[in-house]
């Protein structure tokens, strides 16, 4: 019998086009638009909170300067490097002056850590990214300002593949400090070229520093250096939104099935199946199963699309699959709950509320429009409350083919949610039953 | 008796929409199940059909006690509720096939019950196309034959011939016939006394939650105190007959619409209307004509119940 309920309902849902279309095309379409759209720096949602960034040193400051005074001997009296020094203090320049700027701290909030302890702290996702300041990053600088020579000098950058955005906007403003330092070194390599024409050496090492600083900053030829958590591949626009959409069209099979259900009462049909010996309990397993299976169908659909159209790359086939099979469990669980209040509301406000106001509601803070890491940490925080935001998480992790034990966590989640849902479900059905044929209610 | 009623009562919180009745369904009849709206027709098909469970008393199908055990009743009971209770963007035979498959039928014996009962609502030729596409009728026709494919030994026809046209109307009425002389045990309700009237062989009258009124048409006719009325006209002035006329036995009444015109109204079983009108043509006084009306059960259930079956 459950079977054939099963097959009924594929049925009923087969012949709603209008339905199919929102499942399968409406999701396909949005993830095209919003990838595109937001290609460069998708989701740019006006930022509203500061970033944290862990910032870490690596050179010792004696060694620098002790290297530095080394390297000037016989190029530039001993006094006139201590003047240098004097006058330019790189690293208060950067840690006091460009980091401790207020207006820089509404952008980004730098801690000072080992490397080892940033490296915790972004793995637990504490901070978005890792500035390191390499061995030299001191002694380097006053090279590029104070000598001829110039030395490349790399500032790496490690960010966490799920807060691209943030990521992005971190790189940019430690980019701007380098390329203003940069432009300082600039001024001051044509200086030398030009300078050492008309004036002697010594007048020349002697006047550098006020041709180099005409402006505050200064630094030698440096970059950011992009890189990742080792092992884990960047999100772009394309993976985030094919896996944003995903989770949040698969919420409408939740709202599809609340509808279903009250549509056969108030079809009658519903009447008719307790009449012939159907349980509420049986209806409402036969749509589940249903909602299993249009989840599933839909999911793999759009994992498809992205794969073949957006070239998302899946590495691991089966953790989709596994991943699919569980996020369509709980969102069936969450179906047969909207289908039990609706029924037992007896009108179509629940599923309606769901659709039209709830599914949004879960989609902003879930992420499905927007990555969360740009918005405030509240939303961050409720961002599980929402199936779509469990999912997205997933799916990212299974994108970077994360192992099995990271994606148990979530596992758990979706089904404890599937667990939950259905069981109220299952209660409150059994009660409007009970209710229906006693007669507490009029049916 | 396939249905037996004993003080079968339903309360929804304060309402009490059935108060203590008492049914008797014979088997192998069709009975009809009449009443205005709000009178507890449709709660007491429910409860027969286990939709509702009744809040005190018996309620037997064959002699089971199917309050306790609805399971009885389920395999052999057919339910036409009033709406189109099906798949509208399902076809036909999807439909068929579907509710077919709830009552256990599967395989080449669905596939026969569903060619059989296509044939007899007369659907075979459109099974293949939506139910949403059908005319009224046909979606009512078809709304029968789900009731019908498990052969079902009791069928409960809820007002299944609203809103649809005559001929979709005679063809469900001369279903309902067929299905009565293969042996079925029909339950009818209906706004239209004239269906009641041609297909029911007894009548439960039904208000305020109550059986107001049952038997077989006569027996209620006879019960409701309804008469028949005899209307004559005369070639002559009949004024000075009117004290003999009312001297015939069965007269009631007798009122003189012109000089030469008077109703006459009989009591009495079905015959008396021609006792009275051979004793009336004895007295060879130029009677031109005459019309007898019979009462009906419209006049009996307006009688009883102080309003017409579709107010």
């Amino acid at each position: 019998m459950l079977l054939n309920l099963y097959i009924k309902d594929i049925k009923v849902l087969l012949s709603d086009k209008k339905g199919l279309l929102i499942f399968v095309l409406m999701p396909i379409v949005l993830t095209t638009i919003l990838s595109f759209a937001l290609s460069g720096s998708f989701g740019d949602p006006g930022r509203m909170h500061a970033i944290p960034v862990a910032v870490v040193s690596q050179y010792e400051m004696n060694t620098e300067m002790a290297n530095f005074k080394a390297a000037t001997v016989g190029m530039v009296s001993e006094e006139d490097v201590e003047s240098m020094i004097e006058t330019i203090d790189f690293e208060t320049m950067f840690f006091k002056t460009f980091l401790g700027d207020t207006q820089l701290k509404e952008i980004i909030d730098p801690k000072v850590m080992t490397l080892e302890t940033a490296n915790q702290a972004l793995e637990n996702e504490e901070v978005v990214a890792i500035i390191v300041l390499p061995e030299g990053f001191i002694f380097n600088q006053y090279v590029n300002f104070m000598l001829p020579s110039r030395n490349p000098m790399t500032i790496e950058m490690i960010q966490h593949p799920d807060y691209n955005y943030s990521g992005q906007i971190v790189q940019s403003v430690f980019e701007s400090y380098f390329d203003a330092l940069n432009k300082q070194v600039v001024n001051k390599n044509v200086y030398l070229t030009v300078g050492s024409t008309y004036f002697e050496s010594q007048l020349l090492f002697e006047t550098m520093a006020d041709v180099a600083f005409d402006d505050e900053g200064g630094s030698q030829a440096s970059f950011v250096a992009m890189e990742t958590v080792p092992g884990k591949k960047l999100v772009n626009s394309f993976t985030y939104y094919a896996i944003a959409m995903m989770g949040m069209f698969i919420l409408y099979s939740s709202g599809y099935m609340g509808r279903e259900l009250l549509n056969e009462k108030k079809m009658l049909t519903l009447d008719r199946g307790v009449v012939s010996g159907v349980l509420y309990g049986k209806v409402l397993a036969a749509k589940f199963m249903m909602t299993v299976t249009l989840c599933f169908v839909q999911m793999n659909a759009l994992i498809l699309f992205g794969a073949v159209v957006l070239k998302v790359d899946w590495s691991n086939p089966l953790k989709v699959l596994v991943g699919i099979l569980f996020s369509s469990l709980a969102v069936s669980g969450v179906g047969v709950l909207i289908g039990a209040i609706t029924l037992s509301a007896n009108n179509y406000k629940v599923a309606n509320i769901f659709e039209n106001l709830l599914i949004h509601v879960f989609a902003f803070i879930g992420g499905s429009y927007i990555p969360v890491d740009g918005l405030p940490p509240i939303v961050l925080q409720l961002k599980y409350f929402a199936i779509n935001g469990i999912v997205i998480d997933l799916f990212i992790d299974i994108y970077q083919n994360a192992p099995w034990s990271d994606l148990v966590f979530y596992f758990g989640l979706l089904t404890g949610i599937t667990v939950v849902f259905t069981g109220l479900a299952v209660f409150m059905i059994k009660r409007k039953e009970v209710a229906s044929y006693v007669g507490i209610i009029k049916a | 008796m396939i249905i037996k009623a004993e003080n079968l009562k339903k309360v929804f919180g304060n309402f009490v929409a059935v108060d203590g009745i008492n049914l008797e369904i014979p088997s192998g009849q069709i009975v009809g199940l009449l009443g205005p709206n709000g009178a507890g027709k449709s709660t007491t098909i429910s409860m027969i059909s286990t939709l509702y469970k009744p809040t005190s008393g018996r309620l037997l199908f064959d002699g089971k006690d199917i309050v306790k055990e609805p399971k009885w009743i389920k395999p052999h009971l057919g339910y036409v509720p009033q709406e189109i209770a099906l798949y509208q963007t399902l076809t036909g035979y999807e439909n068929l096939k579907y509710f077919g498959g709830l009552y256990g039928l599967k395989g080449v014996e669905l596939k026969k019950r569903i060619a059989s009962v296509s044939e007899i609502i007369g659907i075979d030729d459109r099974l293949k196309d939506k139910v949403e596409q059908y005319s009224g009728g046909m979606k009512r026709r078809i709304n029968i034959g789900v009731a019908l494919l498990h052969n079902p030994k009791l069928i409960i026809m809820d007002e299944p011939t609203v809103g649809i046209d005559p001929q979709s109307r005679n063809h469900i009425l001369d279903t309902v016939k067929l299905l009565n002389e293969q042996g079925m045990t029909v339950i009818y309700t209906s706004h239209y006394m004239e269906e009641v009237e041609a297909l029911c062989q007894s009548v439960y009258i039904m208000d305020h939650g109550k059986v107001i009124a049952s038997g077989t048409q006569e027996e209620l006719i006879s019960q409701s105190d309804s008469h028949t009325a005899i209307h004559m006209t005369f070639d002559v002035s009949v004024k000075e007959y009117l004290a003999r006329f009312k001297e015939i036995k069965n007269v009631m009444a007798i009122t003189q619409n012109t000089e030469m015109d008077v109703s006459i109204l009989a009591s009495g079983n079905g015959n008396s209307q021609k006792e009275i009108i051979h004793e009336i043509m004895s007295m060879d006084i130029g009677l031109v004509s005459f019309d007898v009306t019979k009462p009906n059960l419209e006049q009996v259930f307006l009688k009883l119940t102080g309003r017409g079956l579709r107010d």
